[in-house]
């Protein structure tokens, strides 16, 4: 246990020096090199809210390329997305502001383990489908498989289930528990070979150190597109901007060295 | 086989757009040309001078897109090519702000392409887009012989941080 709490800020420390190395020095390159030619003037709004609904929220360039990617997209991202934003939830709500309503059993509880498996059910079924697709991808699909990080994901996520199971497996039945969706099915189907004291403390750490393995590896591998793409794609979003840079140096080219500032 | 690059005469660029189709064509890139003519006007009516400038990848000696992209998708061959890997692009578009020529574009797809410099032509056969071009404004080669043919036509070298491989006659 003192091992998991030493691990825990380790990864997430990784996870920040990763992003330091790999965005934020990438992003002080491109204002090195093109800052100078990017005019002074304010972003377009309506533009930029258009490229958040667009690249962010539907992600209509990948549903341009068909419904299948798009809809494995979709999953993973926001499966993964609200998936991450309800363990936050749960952390508050059950460890450091522990209200009435969120103890085991209640309303907000239930709610909780709702949130938490429908949205891992979701992540579950696009990273089934990423790792089938890739495995039948042909040369050009090629390029948009991830596999080693839709194999990590997918750790993450089956033994989130599988400890889960096994916990529900080890209280007596609740059918309020419904609410927790695959926990609940999965619980149920494994109660006969309960309790599970041993494995359950196994597959609880293994999926607690492969989820903060997982942060630090979102900052070194291809995983940093979740940071790196919106922020990318939001630029771009302005053309005003992007024809001023290419201008500006354009119009550098044409004048001789010795006239140049 | 040395570094490759451009040279690029100002003057006998007319605009014509044909090294942007003779490069979509070649290199099979549909609507995206990794080819790009920017028409500079200045001066006021009626002494008014518009310029065009064919740009390509410039194929930077300290490429800014090489530097910035965030998964190591971008590299530099000893021949100083600048090429991208597909499989290794996420889409992010930094490469794209980065690259003060504008040269990363961006397809439906949303993976990076750019100038390739004709990889899968012949290193003897002039560059598609040279190849076409009805004023010889483009020339493609060795950075040392494309350095004294620039010095004779009394060109020189870009400059800029970035070092792009580009000698230009203005």
């Amino acid at each position: 246990m003192t091992a998991f709490w030493v691990l825990i800020p380790l990864f997430v420390g990784v996870l920040f020096i990763g992003l330091y190395r790999n965005l934020f020095v990438k992003l002080a390159v491109i204002l090195g090199a093109s800052g100078r030619f990017l005019p002074a003037r304010p972003l377009d709004a309506a533009a930029l809210g258009q490229a958040y609904a667009d690249e962010v929220l539907v992600q209509r360039r990948i549903r341009l390329r068909g419904r299948m990617p798009w809809a494995r997209h979709m999953l993973i991202s926001w499966g993964f997305s609200v998936l991450f934003l309800f363990d936050i939830l749960t952390a508050l709500f059950t460890k450091y502001l522990p209200l009435e309503a969120f103890k085991a059993g209640h309303g907000g509880w239930l709610f909780l383990k709702f949130g938490l498996n429908l949205s891992g059910m979701a992540l579950l079924v696009g990273l089934i489908i990423a790792l089938a697709r890739g495995m039948a991808a042909d040369r050009d699909e090629e390029k948009f498989t991830d596999r080693p990080g839709t194999i990590f994901l997918l750790l993450v996520v089956v033994t989130g289930f599988v400890a889960q199971a096994m916990h529900f497996a080890n209280q007596p039945p609740d059918p309020s528990r419904a609410w927790a969706l695959l926990g609940h099915w999965l619980g149920e189907a494994m109660r006969p070979g309960a309790p599970y004291t041993g494995s359950y403390s196994f597959f609880w750490m293994a999926h607690a150190l492969l989820a903060s393995a997982f942060l630090a590896y979102l900052g070194w591998s291809r995983m940093i597109h979740v940071f790196a793409t919106p922020l990318g794609r939001l630029f771009y979003s302005q053309p005003a901007l992007r024809e001023a840079k290419v201008r500006a140096v354009m119009e550098g080219l044409l004048k001789p060295r010795t006239e140049k500032s | 086989m040395g570094k490759r690059g451009w040279l690029f005469d100002i003057n006998k660029c007319t605009g014509c757009h044909a090294c942007e189709v003779a490069c979509a064509t070649w290199n099979q890139t549909g609507a995206i040309s990794w080819r790009t003519i920017v028409k500079i006007e200045s001066g006021s009516y009626p002494n008014v001078t518009v310029r065009n400038l064919s740009m390509p990848c410039l194929h930077c000696d300290h490429a800014p897109c090489l530097q910035a992209c965030p998964v190591g998708a971008i590299s530099k061959g000893p021949d100083g090519i600048v090429s991208v890997n597909q499989k290794t692009c996420v889409g992010c578009m930094l490469c794209f702000w980065a690259c003060p020529f504008g040269a990363p574009k961006f397809g439906a797809e949303g993976k990076m392409s750019k100038c390739a410099y004709c990889g899968d032509r012949p290193p003897e056969l002039p560059r598609a887009c040279e190849e076409v071009c009805p004023t010889k404004a483009i020339l493609s080669g060795d950075m040392e012989d494309l350095e004294r043919t620039a010095a004779a036509m009394g060109g020189e070298r870009v400059g800029g941080p970035a070092a792009p491989a580009l000698f230009i006659i203005r």
